[in-house]
C-alpha cells in the first residue's frame, strides 16, 4: 500500500516539473530549481514561523520572492544559452544552499523547525489551479512566442518579439512555480534543512519533463507520477529498487526519447474526443476549423515530434 | 608552506583537469553533457581498490584494469544513453538518460563495494624528498607524473593523430566534417572511449592521492569538473587543462587561507564571475562563442 504522503510529494513534484517545463518553453535549461525551491521554503517558513503570518500569506510571499529571484538570476542568464545557463543555474543553487547553511537565523545546518499547514487537498488545489492556467496558456499567443524564442532567437526578434522580456518572463514564472513547490513542501514536512535542496532536487524536475515529454502540460505530470510512484511500487525489490528504477528510466528514454506524451498524441486525442461528441458546445463565433487543438503540424514546435 | 600548498594545488588541479577533459571531449563532438562521467571516475577508484587490494595485482596491471573498465563504461554510456536519442537532436533526453545511468552506477558501486570509503593498501613505498621549500613523497611524484603525462598525451593525440584531427573537425563543424569524409559516428564513439578512460584514470589518481576509494566524491568532483570545463571554454581541451589547474589553485588557497565553507564556494564564484565577464570561457575561441 502506498503511503498518502507520497501523493503530497507527487503534487509538489508536479509543480517542480512544471517549473522546469515553463523555463524550457523559451528554451532555457535550469538545473538550479532547487535553489528557487529553497528560497520559497525558507521565505514561507520565516513568514509563518518567525513572523507569525498566516499560511496563505507565507505561500504568496514565497511566490513573489521566487519570481523576483528568478528575474534577478534570469537577467545575467540572458547572455547564456544551453550548457552555460545550466551551469550558471547549478552554481546559483549551490550558492543558495550554502547561504542557508551559513544563515544562523534559520538554524543553519541543523535545520528549521515548526512549519505546518500543507494538506493533501491544498496541494492539489494549487496543482489544479496552475494546471488550468498552463493549459489555457498552451495555445496562446504567449506560448507561441516563447516557442519561437526557443526555436531561433534571432528569427523571433526579427518577427518583432521582445525576446528579453519573454525569456525573463518564462524564467521568472518557472522560478515562482519552484518557490511555491518549496513553500508547500516545507510546510508539509515540518522541518527543512539546506541539504534537502541539493543538486538532485534540481535534476529530478528535468527527469519528469524528459520522461513525460517536454511538449505538453500533461507530459511533466506523467513524468512526475512515474518517477515518484515507481520506486514505491518497487518496494518488494528492497535495496535493488533504485538500481531497477535507474534502468527503467534509461529504458523509457531509450524507447521514447521524445517523451511518453507528445503534442502529436495530444492532437490525436483531442480529435478523437471531438469525434466522440460531435455536438460539443463551442464558444460563439469560433469556427470548428479554429479549434486550438487542430494546429497544423507545420506550426512552430513541430520539432521533436513523431508518431 | 606556500610551496607545499602549490604541490597540493597541482595535484588537485591536474585531477580536475583530467575529469574536465573527458567532459569537454564529449561535449565537443555532441554538444551534450554526460552526467554519468563523474561516476565512471568513482568506479575508477574502486577498480583500483579491487585490483590492488583484493586481487593483489602489481600497480601497472591494476592501471590496465582501470583503463579497460573506463573504456567499457565510456562505450556503454554512448550506446545506452546517447545513441537512442541521436536522431532527435534533442538535448534533454540523453542528458537525463545519463543521469539515470549515473544513478545505476552509484547503486552498483554501493552494492559491490559498500557505501563507505575503502582504504587502499600502500601502493608505492619510497622516500620523501625534501626540496627545501616543500616535500614530495614518492606517491605524489607518481601521481603528478601520471597526471601530467596523461594531459600531454591527450594533447598530442588531439593535435597530431588522425583520430585527433577527426575529433577536432567534428567538434568544429559536424556536418562539414562528415562531408569531408570523417566517420562521425566512429569519432563520437572514440570520444566516449577516451573520455571514459580519462575519467577512470582520474578517479584512480584521486584514490591514490587520498588513499581511499570514496563513493561520495562523484557529485562534488563532477560538478567541480563541469565548472572547470566551462571556465576553459566548452570543447576546448587545452582550456580545460589551464582552468583545472586554476580551480585547483583557488580551492587549495581558499582552504588554506580562508575556511572550509569558502573553499567549496570559491570555484563557483569564480565560475559565475567568468561567465558574466567572458561567457566564452577563459580561453574561449570562436567555436565557444558561437555555441553560447
Amino acid at each position: 500500500m502506498v503511503d498518502p504522503s507520497v501523493f503530497v510529494l507527487l503534487g509538489i513534484n508536479i509543480l517542480m516539473g512544471w517549473s522546469f517545463y515553463v523555463m524550457l518553453m523559451s528554451g532555457q535549461f535550469s538545473f538550479g530549481n532547487a535553489g528557487f525551491m529553497a528560497l520559497g521554503a525558507y521565505t514561507a517558513g520565516i513568514a509563518t514561523v518567525k513572523l507569525g503570518l498566516p499560511y496563505g500569506v507565507g505561500l504568496l510571499l514565497a511566490v513573489v520572492v521566487g519570481a523576483v529571484a528568478g528575474g534577478l538570476v534570469g537577467l545575467p542568464a540572458l547572455r547564456m544559452r544551453g550548457v552555460y545557463l545550466a551551469l550558471a543555474t547549478i552554481a546559483f543553487a549551490f550558492l543558495v544552499e550554502n547561504f542557508f547553511v551559513n544563515l544562523e537565523y534559520t538554524g543553519a545546518q541543523t535545520g528549521f523547525y515548526g512549519l505546518t499547514g500543507t494538506t493533501l487537498p491544498g496541494v492539489y488545489l494549487c496543482v489544479a489551479v496552475l494546471g488550468v492556467l498552463l493549459l489555457r496558456l498552451q495555445h496562446s499567443r504567449l506560448a507561441k512566442s516563447l516557442q519561437a524564442v526557443r526555436e531561433h532567437e534571432v528569427v523571433a526578434s526579427t518577427l518583432g518579439l521582445n525576446t528579453t522580456y519573454l525569456k525573463l518572463l518564462s524564467f521568472s514564472l518557472g522560478a515562482a512555480f519552484a518557490a511555491l513547490a518549496g513553500a508547500l513542501y516545507g510546510h508539509y514536512t515540518y522541518f527543512i534543512s539546506p541539504e534537502l535542496f541539493g543538486f538532485f532536487q534540481s535534476v529530478w524536475p528535468a527527469f519528469y519533463v524528459a520522461i513525460g515529454g517536454a511538449g505538453t502540460v500533461v507530459g511533466p505530470v506523467l513524468g512526475a507520477a512515474i518517477v515518484t510512484l515507481l520506486p514505491e511500487y518497487f518496494q518488494p525489490l528492497q535495496e535493488w529498487r533504485l538500481l531497477v528504477f535507474g534502468l527503467t528510466v534509461m529504458a523509457l528514454i531509450a524507447l521514447r526519447p521524445q517523451g511518453l506524451y507528445t503534442p502529436y498524441m495530444q492532437r490525436r486525442l483531442g480529435a478523437w474526443l471531438r469525434r466522440l461528441q460531435p455536438r460539443w458546445p463551442r464558444a460563439a463565433g469560433r469556427s470548428p476549423t479554429a479549434v486550438p487543438g487542430d494546429a497544423s503540424p507545420g506550426a512552430v514546435g513541430a520539432r521533436g515530434e513523431s508518431p | 608552506m606556500i610551496g607545499q600548498q602549490l604541490v597540493n594545488a597541482l595535484m588537485l588541479g591536474s585531477n580536475y583537469a583530467l575529469v574536465a577533459i573527458g567532459y569537454t571531449l564529449v561535449f565537443g563532438v555532441l554538444r551534450l553533457l554526460n552526467f554519468a562521467h563523474p561516476n565512471v571516475c568513482v568506479l575508477g577508484g574502486f577498480l583500483l581498490f579491487s585490483a590492488v587490494g583484493t586481487l593483489a595485482l602489481p600497480l601497472p596491471a591494476a592501471i590496465a584494469v582501470v583503463i579497460v573498465g573506463g573504456a567499457v563504461l565510456g562505450l556503454a554510456t554512448e550506446r545506452l544513453c546517447f545513441r537512442p536519442a541521436e536522431h532527435l537532436r534533442d538535448e534533454l533526453a540523453p542528458a537525463i538518460s545519463s543521469v539515470a545511468f549515473a544513478l545505476v552506477l552509484t547503486e552498483l558501486v554501493a552494492k559491490v563495494w559498500g557505501a563507505e570509503p575503502r582504504r587502499l593498501p600502500p601502493l608505492v613505498t619510497g622516500a620523501t624528498f625534501d626540496l627545501g621549500l616543500f616535500q614530495v613523497s614518492s606517491i605524489q611524484l607518481v601521481i603528478l607524473g601520471l597526471s601530467f603525462g596523461l594531459m600531454l598525451g591527450v594533447d598530442y593525440l588531439l593535435q597530431h593523430t588522425r583520430m585527433g584531427y577527426a575529433l577536432r573537425a567534428v567538434a568544429e563543424q559536424r556536418d562539414v566534417a562528415q562531408l569531408l569524409g570523417v566517420n562521425v559516428r566512429a569519432t563520437v564513439v572514440w570520444a566516449f572511449l577516451l573520455s571514459g578512460v580519462l575519467a577512470a584514470l582520474a578517479g584512480m589518481l584521486l584514490a591514490m592521492r587520498i588513499g581511499l576509494a570514496d563513493p561520495n566524491v562523484g557529485l562534488s568532483y563532477g560538478l567541480r569538473a563541469l565548472a572547470v570545463m566551462v571556465l576553459g571554454g566548452l570543447g576546448n581541451v587545452r582550456g580545460a587543462m589551464v582552468a583545472g589547474l586554476l580551480v585547483g589553485l583557488v580551492d587549495v588557497m581558499a582552504l588554506a587561507f580562508l575556511s572550509q565553507a569558502y573553499s567549496s564556494v570559491a570555484a563557483w564564484v569564480l565560475l559565475l564571475v567568468v561567465l558574466l565577464c567572458k561567457p566564452s570561457g577563459l580561453l574561449g575561441t570562436r567555436l565557444q562563442r558561437e555555441s553560447i
